[in-house]
């Protein structure tokens, strides 16, 4: 009995410190702002269950993952133990996700308290996965519980640039509310909400194509080419969708303005078909060498415009995304916090340095590997929709053909263009905008064409 | 004696026509036809015409294609690029 009593209290002081050590640690590096190095560490603490999940774990868990990312629970990932902190159930949920485990990650995205700074973040992965499975019901609750979550947590920052990333989370729960009654063919919601988003929004400039396409399919060819024109304005110059001018081609042919349709589709072999070329190119060149997407986007505006006009534009659109944004400013981070531990003339956790390198290399990995999707989809977007066109030039050429067999043409002896032909609702009317920013009328115009279809006789 | 002579006549009657066989393929000369002629107006055809004389086309629909133009079905790439993007 002495000898355990004794043999007791030999071992308690060196567990007792040793906990409160690894808590030193964390505390002294959290103080001094090295927030990758005190994550590191106590992931690799709690890998090799040195320390318990206990509150003051989780708490400091919670305040280096909304500082230095979620990567920096990625050696955890795989394996099967559980941290108990919200953000790491988000990221396990989207890592389930990522592996098309959506059962998995519902589970676990269902333990993302309501009042976490995650939780509007996992309610949409929630909804996409019930979107995935057919479950429309169950993806707009959860999407509109996005949409609530989202205003309380900008409500409650008072950073601009969290109050404008929650907005823009708010403003894209409510766009995959539209895009699922656009899928179920609920036109008249999906419009509604589309014309809802301030144009203001960051999201904004790429709904124009969705609310073209839903304007398409309700038959208003007019508010569709309206709609698709509006990326040709000098302010929207960097936003370009080559499926706009499909979709203008196709509202011409629908409205038989068949010519109109041929020098949409004339046009954009023009201006693509060279560009699609050069970037091919500068695509082929780049993936030869380690990381070189990677390089592209982070060269400055001119370097970039000195290499390609067009490959200037390609990398500021995909700069704009929050992912890339965001990455870039944790890899910058960690860079300072490397040059910070290098000044150290003994730095005092020998793994960290690697684990941090490590790190590092996973961010430039993944920002490479998405530049050059980004690219490379780019791309064959373009080879599509020069299919697409193509197709419709044919089908052009093939109804010509049968009005010639029937000895008839088309009537074409009208004017073009009459506010008489535009489609408009009670709370939509003809604007002069004399004295204001003529930028205001960007998204709200629409042509006012007459349909060319009746035929007559030769 | 008149076994042998019995032999003899026996033997002269078989061979004699294979001798002579041999002598007649020798002199076979087979000589082809350089040209043959057929009057088609000669033959008679029996039978009796059931459908008219003149050539016929008969008429069928002009068969138009229709092409599947471009149409946009959803936009679930989008949403799941959303929520790629979002960390």
């Amino acid at each position: 009995m002495k000898l355990i009593i004794s043999f007791v209290l030999i071992l308690f002081p060196i567990i007792a410190n040793a906990k409160v050590g690894q808590d030193l640690i964390v505390r002294k590096l959290m103080k001094k702002k090295m927030y990758y190095s005190a994550g590191l560490y106590l992931i690799d603490e709690l890998r090799n269950k040195r320390i318990a999940q206990d509150d003051r774990v989780l708490k400091n868990l919670e305040t280096i993952s909304h500082k230095v990312g979620l990567e920096i629970y990625t050696p955890m990932l795989r394996g099967k133990d559980i941290i108990n902190a919200p953000s790491f159930y988000y990221a396990k949920g989207l890592f389930y996700f990522q592996n098309k485990s959506l059962n998995l990650a519902l589970e676990m995205l269902a333990k993302v308290p309501s009042k976490h700074g995650l939780a509007a973040e996992a309610s949409i992965v929630s909804a996409q996965i019930h979107d995935q499975k057919d479950d429309s019901g169950k993806a707009l609750m959860l999407l509109d519980e996005c949409h609530k979550l989202a205003q309380e947590q900008k409500g409650q920052h008072k950073t601009e640039k969290v109050k404008r990333f929650y907005q823009l989370l708010s403003d894209k729960c409510r766009v995959h509310k539209a895009r699922i009654f656009y899928n179920d063919r609920r036109l008249e919601e999906a419009r509604a909400i589309y014309e809802a988003i301030d144009k203001r929004s960051y999201i904004w400039p790429h709904l124009l194509i969705e609310n073209a396409w839903t304007n398409y399919h309700m038959g208003d060819y007019n508010r569709t080419l309206g709609l698709a024109i509006t990326y040709k304005s000098p302010l929207l110059v960097d936003y370009f969708y080559p499926e706009a001018e499909a979709l203008m081609a196709l509202s011409y042919f629908r409205l038989c303005l068949w010519e109109d349709s041929n020098i949409v589709i004339e046009n954009f072999y023009k201006h693509y078909k060279k560009k699609a070329a050069n970037i091919t190119q500068i695509i082929n060149q780049t993936k030869k060498k380690e990381n070189g997407f990677y390089e592209l986007v982070t060269l400055s505006k001119s370097e970039l415009a000195a290499i390609d006009p067009f490959l200037q534009k390609l990398i500021i659109q995909i700069r704009k995304k929050i992912k890339f944004n965001l990455d870039l400013h944790y890899l910058k981070n960690l860079k300072k916090e490397q040059e910070r531990i290098k000044r150290f003339k003994k730095w005092p956790l020998p793994k960290i340095p690697a684990q941090l390198e490590e790190l590092r290399n996973n961010y430039i990995a993944e920002l490479n590997f998405l530049t050059q999707a980004y690219m490379v989809s780019f791309i064959n977007k373009i080879n599509s929709i020069s299919f697409e066109l193509f197709n419709i030039k044919l089908e052009i050429i093939s109804r010509k053909k049968d009005l010639l067999y029937e000895k008839q043409k088309l009537i074409s002896d009208r004017s073009r263009g009459n506010l008489d032909n535009v489609n408009r609702r009670a709370d939509q009317y003809f604007w002069q905008f004399h004295g204001e920013f003529w930028a205001d009328e960007l998204g709200d115009y629409s042509f006012g064409l007459q349909s060319n279809c009746e035929k007559t006789k030769e | 004696m008149l076994n042998c002579l019995k032999l003899t006549i026996i033997l002269t009657v078989f061979l004699t026509p294979l001798s002579t066989k041999a002598k007649e393929n020798k002199n076979v000369v087979y000589k082809y036809k350089k040209y043959e002629s057929i009057d088609l107006g000669d033959m008679q055809i029996k039978g009796e015409i059931v459908a008219p004389g003149d050539l016929t086309v008969k008429e069928r629909d002009r068969r138009s294609f229709s092409r599947d133009l471009l149409n946009r079905i959803d936009f679930k790439q989008e949403s799941l690029m959303d929520i790629i993007e979002l960390r």
